[in-house]
């Protein structure tokens, strides 16, 4: 089993200095905690972890940071590194160091392969992973999650790319199947027969051969030798000849025309761009756009809505409002930038497909319509010259563009020349074929040559065109084959894995979940009829819901997705017992955050975590509950050294440090905070009634006075003394417990450091009656038919058991 | 975790008929998921083979 022993990361995104994270305390190997702001570094731990294992890292990808921007900047990507030291018999160091020379490939040094083997499945999962997951209400891209979470990344990927490439072929074949079909058409039209083949070409030309009275031929190859006798005749009647030149040309100006004016596309796009560049700063701002919807949502539900979700300040006004506005205004800059970007495109395929219609009317090589067509051919010439500059600007992103000005360009105004002289020169060319046509011979010996010439050029596209479209809808038949097996193979994977983890979804959404009894049974769905698209079911009483989010708080959708990147971690990760939750308790309602600890415990005992968070309640749950783990606070950020970080203690220790250095004042007020915290929680369990405070505000005696009550009543039993209730007294009696109660806040009121201790240590023997160390929960009182209960989630702590009470008989 | 390749070769133990074309597939393959771009190449390769192939049976008509 791969144990990990220390993470020691330098010069990567904010972390400067080195930062080493210690996975060992008192020779035993155990899990890590750690506290800090946003913005003080805590997040580059996961991004190094990411890089180690991927030599990427996604979500940073996704916002279009590069490989490059990876280093702490002050190191210049010298000494940028992620060092993991673990505990194995062959696996000893592991060290990916960031390779200025080659950014996409970090030089690796240790057992890194054999760590990857035994490291193959995510094992980290931050915030903002899990809120796309389950929060995202595209299908597919809970299936790209889904696919990570359960080890199919790869396959996934090649899903995902291969399908681009069958959307091409797939598109190209269309067009050369088109093609094919349009010279089928040209050559029907031509014979009037229906049949496309070398007998009927050979047929048809040899028809023509002998109206002219020339060598018949035998096969296609031969057909030019007919053209080329014909085209004798033909330059031998210059009214002929020019009559051929004539209707040929027409033919290209029929496939040239129609062409739709550029100049108000450009105009529409100018004047987006000029808006877009007044709000260039704005525009960068549109990252955040994402945020400040996902805010919009959290914001009614937070309990402190003063402090904002997306920067972690505090804001004096109507945050709500405030956000809402920053969206609005982002939402509407969002749109020009679309529009801007759909503009943009369309230009760019109008000018393309107006240098393809030129290439084609530019192959001109008749004298005749050359000359009488000269200013026509200089345009486009001259267009032809500056189209695929201008083709390159609109390529160019927004951000790259510094001015734009294509209506103004003078092959703008040509092309409306163009357009506008289309129906004068159809005239013009259609007068002159009237006119050369007048005689029967000559327009028969002209359209004979021109149908020729016509069947020939067809013929050749279509035998062409036949061998490429078999050539290649051979290959998009087979990729297809290729694919639709992979999506099967990743679908019943999907489904299969979901199937053996499922108990473990069900249990652990139940931990996080338990207060909602009528929510159940959460599940995948696989959408029939797509290959990439995955549901979150749950059950609501007796009623399936499907999607998931639709019906579920935000909070509760989260349980979903934790449970199943737990399950799959679980079920995967049999090796390499270890994992990092990035700051993921942040969607969960303040109650519930505690359960993330207990689930922990409870299923997670065998597994090493590093859990990184910038919520204090929940920094000091996961304290108090994991003595054992190593814990850091990471207070400050600076740039030249990165995070300040240092060792933590919780709460019980704190306050014996202080006991310990004759501090009673600090002690006093330690304990004071510590114990207003547990007696909220233990209230809470014990379904303590309280007197209502509009304040909201309560003295310690306000909670304990009822708590003690409770637990007298909950536990009282005939002819029996609980030992709680000796506890409690000796607690109450034997300690200033009640003067402390009243004066702890107040620094004048001075307390021994033996009063304090005296009241310390009472409260931990309590404590270690009602808390229990396997579930790490406190008890809570229920009844279940008609039958009290006072014991921890797990069940290992009764109260109510006889071994806690002592006869008065 | 199941391979890639394993599941390759399965499919091409599977489906004998695919063989050679998911052979030459396997080149167009990687971890980091499929070349199309290479892929692309290779195709437009083969389609320009094709069509040299039948303008070849036009030779004749063109020394004629």
């Amino acid at each position: 089993m791969l144990k990990i022993k220390k993470i020691t990361i330098e010069n990567f995104r904010g972390l400067r200095l080195p930062v080493s994270v210690d996975f060992v305390k008192g020779n035993k190997m155990t899990s890590a905690l750690i506290y800090g702001r946003n913005g003080t570094g805590k997040s580059s731990i996961v991004d190094a972890w990411e890089w180690l294992l991927n030599t990427s890292i996604e979500n940073l990808e996704r916002e279009g940071i590069s490989l490059a921007d990876l280093p702490h900047k002050a190191s210049g990507g010298n000494n940028s590194y992620i060092t993991a030291e673990f505990q194995h018999s062959s696996i000893g160091t592991v060290t990916a160091q960031f390779n200025p020379k080659k950014i996409s490939v970090p030089t690796r040094t240790g057992e890194f392969d054999e760590f990857k083997t035994l490291s193959n499945y995510p094992n980290f999962l931050r915030y903002i992973d899990l809120n796309e997951f389950v929060c995202n209400k595209r299908p597919a891209e809970r299936y790209k999650y889904i696919a990570k979470f359960f080890g199919l990344e790869k396959f996934s990927l090649l899903q995902d790319t291969m399908q681009t490439a069958i959307n091409k072929q797939t598109s190209n074949l269309q067009n050369l199947q088109s093609a094919f079909d349009g010279s089928s058409r040209t050559i029907n039209a031509i014979t009037g027969l229906p049949t496309v083949d070398e007998a009927t070409i050979v047929a048809f030309i040899n028809t023509i051969a002998s109206k002219h009275k020339l060598p018949t031929i035998t096969a296609f190859k031969e057909a030019g030798t007919v053209k080329t006798a014909l085209q004798i005749i033909v330059q031998k009647n210059p009214i002929t000849k020019e009559l051929t030149e004539w209707k040929a040309f027409q033919l290209r100006q029929n496939s040239f025309y129609p062409i739709a004016t550029a100049k108000t596309n450009c105009i529409a796009l100018e004047s987006l761009f000029t808006d877009l560049k007044q709000n260039e700063e704005s525009i960068k701002q549109l990252i955040l756009s994402s945020l400040y919807e996902l805010s919009i949502e959290i914001i009614p539900k937070l309990e402190d809505k003063s402090t904002c979700p997306v920067c972690d300040e505090t804001f004096e006004g109507d945050l709500l409002k405030h956000i809402t506005t920053k969206h609005n205004s982002l939402s509407a800059l969002t749109k020009k930038k679309t529009d801007f970007e759909a503009k943009k495109s369309l230009l760019e395929k109008q000018f393309e497909g107006i240098s393809r219609k030129i290439a084609v009317i530019e192959a001109e090589s008749s004298s005749v319509v050359l000359a009488a067509f000269q200013t026509f051919f200089d345009d486009i010439i001259s267009i032809n010259i500056t189209l695929p500059a201008l083709i390159e600007t609109l390529k160019k992103q927004l951000r790259d563009l510094t001015t734009l000005s294509i209506s103004s360009d003078l092959s703008i105004g040509k092309i409306d020349t163009i357009i506008s002289s289309e129906a004068t020169s159809k005239i013009f060319v259609a007068d002159k074929i009237s006119a050369l046509s007048k005689d029967e011979t000559t327009k028969s010996l002209a359209q004979d040559y021109t149908n020729i010439s016509n069947i020939i050029d067809n013929f050749r596209s279509h035998s062409i065109n036949k061998e490429k479209v078999a050539y290649l809808k051979n290959i998009t038949d087979n990729l297809q084959v290729f694919f639709n097996n992979l999506t099967t193979y990743i679908q019943t994977e999907i489904q299969n894995t979901f199937t053996t983890i499922s108990a473990d979804v069900v249990d652990y959404f139940n931990v996080l979940e338990n207060s909602h009894p009528d929510i159940k049974n959460p599940a995948l769905k696989l959408l029939t009829g797509k290959d990439k698209a995955v549901e979150l079911e749950i059950e609501f009483v007796t009623e399936k819901i499907t999607p998931a989010f639709k019906f579920l708080s935000e909070s509760q959708v989260n349980s979903f997705g934790l449970a199943i990147f737990l399950a799959s971690v679980k079920h995967f990760n049999k090796d390499f017992k270890f994992f990092i939750l990035d700051d993921v308790v942040n969607s969960f309602d303040s109650f519930k955050r505690p359960r993330v600890a207990k689930l922990l415990a409870s299923k997670f005992s065998d597994f090493q975590v590093l859990m990184i968070t910038h919520d204090q309640i929940f920094f000091d749950t996961v304290q108090k509950l994991f003595p054992e783990w190593q814990r850091y606070k990471f207070t400050a950020w600076e740039y030249a050294t990165g995070p300040k970080c240092k060792p933590s203690k919780n709460y019980l220790e704190e306050i014996q440090s202080y006991i310990d250095d004759d501090n009673p004042i600090t002690a006093g007020q330690t304990l004071g905070k510590y114990l207003e915290w547990i007696f909220g929680i233990l209230c809470e369990n014990m379904e303590t009634p309280i007197p209502y405070r509009i304040e909201n505000i309560y003295t310690l005696s306000e909670y304990y006075n009822p708590l003690a009550k409770r637990f007298r009543d909950k536990l009282k039993l005939p002819n029996t003394q609980h030992k709680l209730f000796g506890l409690l007294d000796e607690f109450e009696t034997g300690t200033i417990f009640r003067n402390y109660c009243v004066h702890w806040k107040n620094e004048a009121n001075q307390f021994t450091t033996e009063e304090i201790d005296a009241i310390f240590k009472k409260w931990i023997e309590i404590e270690q009656m009602i808390f229990c160390n396997l579930c790490k929960s406190f008890v809570h009182y229920e009844s279940i038919s008609n039958t009290n209960y006072v014991r921890c989630d797990c069940g290992a702590t009764n109260l109510l058991d006889q071994i806690h009470y002592t006869s008065t008989k | 975790m199941a391979d890639l390749k394993d599941w390759i070769t399965g499919l091409k133990s599977e489906n004998p008929e695919l063989n050679d074309f998911v052979t030459k597939l396997e080149g167009f393959i990687s971890d980091t998921g499929f070349n199309a771009l290479k892929f692309e190449k290779a195709v437009e390769i083969g389609l320009q083979m094709k069509e040299e192939e039948v303008k070849k049976t036009f030779i004749a008509d063109a020394e004629n």
